[in-house]
């Protein structure tokens, strides 16, 4: 198949293709999900070379495995789950080293804009509303690193990368009230996180 | 649920409008008399909104490069090669123990009985005092049985000097190139000849700057092994003109690059290294193992970025410097 033709496939025929050893089928799913795989394993991580080596070994893995994806789920679904798992690993494995890479503002390839922060319902006063967006993004990267990582995952699935709760019940392998639960809990504990970060001198 | 206390749990659910009707309508006529949760709620919604709006990160251009070549790779491994590199460890560990060892083992025997056969060289040379040191044929045999390292060794043999005193004074200044530091001169000779040794060691004398000359030399300079008892035996005789192993980065025609890294884990920083330079095509030159804290790769500049990002995971690095343009490899040593 030549790229012009694969392009305008689904995912489904695009996988059957690939048990069938099309390696260009495989190259358009690369293109297609490398975007997204690399921005869950960079909030997972925090580090942009190690997202970078779990997407590589992430397609490398579903390469091998295609033959075990029965299309019951989504492909993104399934690709993104052997990238979770891949990002937990990361994470114990760089549990015990002393120095953090924090969250780079100089990632190599950023894109898009920020966006600013928005302004509270009038009247209330707000504790977060006295920092600069910069600061909070900042303060906010932290937050999300000192979550464990179940928290993590929800609120990365969920509210950075905009998943379905079935979806994202899915990836986990846990049932969408589970997933709500730990969603509600993470974002009071990251916005306690913040309101602290605020706070101090 | 009317409690403050109660309300107070759903407003994390509320700012994502995940709240059924009529839980909605609870929490916000609550909100109406309660300053404290109206708060909660104005800082939930900036954390809720903080995360949808956080900037994405873009793959870099050689990231679907690196994976195809992945998956061709892959392809090309025959199917049983691919199961086996599958099977578990447990399975795969004694047989790669019992190959290793049996490689050293061999190893070990060949640098014996090459040993042996090179203490028995002298002695042969000295009956021919004109013809410049070689081995006899027969010796050659021998070495080249010997496998190959498959990477470069930096540093290589000074010949064999035992020779040299116990020869008449004529005979150094008949071939004087030969015996300055000349480690080509006697690696070559192990090689197959490709004419006769007395062309072999003429055209090695000017060799040493060659880098050309010196590729061809280096997979023929043979196991450490052999360069190791000799480099022995030719130390103790100390010859007149210094006999150095030559450091390849003195003569080597490609650029020169310093790199610091600061580190917090010293001992795993050489194999982080060697494979970063595996990853991103690099050779390693010279490592003087995990202690000495250095090692030397070289690389097409066009891969060093690669290489410095993958680096940068073992530790900081001072600076990214890059080579002039036009240079087809490069030589980077990294200290740490």
């Amino acid at each position: 198949m030549n790229t012009g033709a694969v392009d305008s496939l689904d995912d489904a025929a695009l996988s059957a293709a690939c048990r069938a050893g099309d390696t260009a089928a495989f190259e358009c799913l690369v293109r297609r999900h490398q975007g997204m795989l690399l921005n869950v394993a960079f909030r997972m991580t925090g580090v942009y070379e190690d997202a970078c080596d779990i997407v590589q070994d992430a397609y490398i893995a579903a390469w091998r495995k295609m033959s075990e994806y029965r299309g019951d789920a989504r492909l993104s679904t399934w690709l993104t789950a052997i990238v979770i798992n891949l990002s937990r690993n990361r994470l114990q494995q760089r549990q015990s080293q002393v120095r953090y890479a924090a969250y780079s503002l100089d990632a190599p390839y950023p894109a898009g804009d920020g966006g600013t922060a928005p302004d509270p319902p009038s009247g209330s006063p707000s504790v977060l509303q006295r920092m600069e967006e910069a600061e909070l993004r900042r303060a906010l990267q932290r937050c999300i690193k000192a979550l464990s990582p179940e928290f993590r995952e929800v609120l990365v699935l969920r509210d950075m990368q905009d998943m379905s709760y079935e979806e994202v019940g899915t990836v986990l392998k846990v049932r969408e009230g589970t997933v709500k639960s730990r969603l509600f809990r993470a974002r009071d504990t990251v916005k306690d996180c913040l309101r602290k970060a605020a706070s101090a001198p | 649920m009317n409690s403050h206390t109660g309300i107070k749990r759903l407003l994390a659910a509320y700012c994502g409008g995940d709240l059924q009707s009529h839980e909605r309508a609870l929490v916000e006529q609550h909100l109406e008399e309660c300053r404290e949760c109206r708060s909660e709620l104005a800082d939930l919604q900036i954390t809720v909104d903080l995360l949808r709006t956080t900037p994405a990160v873009e793959p870099p251009p050689w990231m679907t490069a690196r994976i195809m070549a992945h998956i061709h790779e892959q392809k090309q491994k025959p199917v049983w090669l691919q199961r086996f590199l599958l099977l578990p460890l447990r399975m795969k560990l004694p047989l790669e123990i019992t190959a290793l060892l049996v490689v050293c083992v061999s190893g070990y025997i060949l640098s014996k009985s090459v040993d042996t056969e090179l203490k028995k060289t002298p002695a042969v040379l000295q009956e021919s005092p004109g013809i410049p040191p070689q081995i006899e044929k027969g010796t050659d045999r021998e070495i080249q049985r010997i496998p190959a390292p498959s990477r470069f060794d930096n540093t290589l043999p000074p010949p064999v000097t035992q020779d040299i005193k116990d020869r008449p004074a004529a005979a150094p200044a008949a071939a004087p190139p030969a015996y300055a530091p000349q480690p080509p001169a006697f690696t070559q000779k192990i090689a197959p000849p490709p004419s006769g040794s007395g062309a072999v060691l003429s055209e090695s004398a000017p060799a040493a700057d060659s880098a050309a000359r010196k590729s061809e030399a280096l997979p023929a300079a043979r196991s450490r092994n052999v360069t190791g008892t000799v480099r022995s035996e030719a130390e103790t005789a100390a010859p007149a003109p210094a006999m150095k192993s030559v450091d390849k980065a003195t003569v080597s025609p490609f650029p020169q690059l310093t790199v610091r890294l600061t580190v917090t884990d010293r001992n795993s920083t050489a194999d982080t290294l060697r494979a970063a330079a595996a990853r991103s095509g690099a050779l390693v030159l010279n490592d003087s193992g995990p202690a000495a804290g250095r090692i030397t790769v070289r690389i097409p500049p066009q891969r060093l970025q690669e290489f410095y990002e993958i680096m940068s995971r073992a530790g900081r690095v001072d600076r990214h410097p890059l080579p002039d343009t036009g240079a087809e490899l490069v030589d980077v040593t990294i200290f740490w």
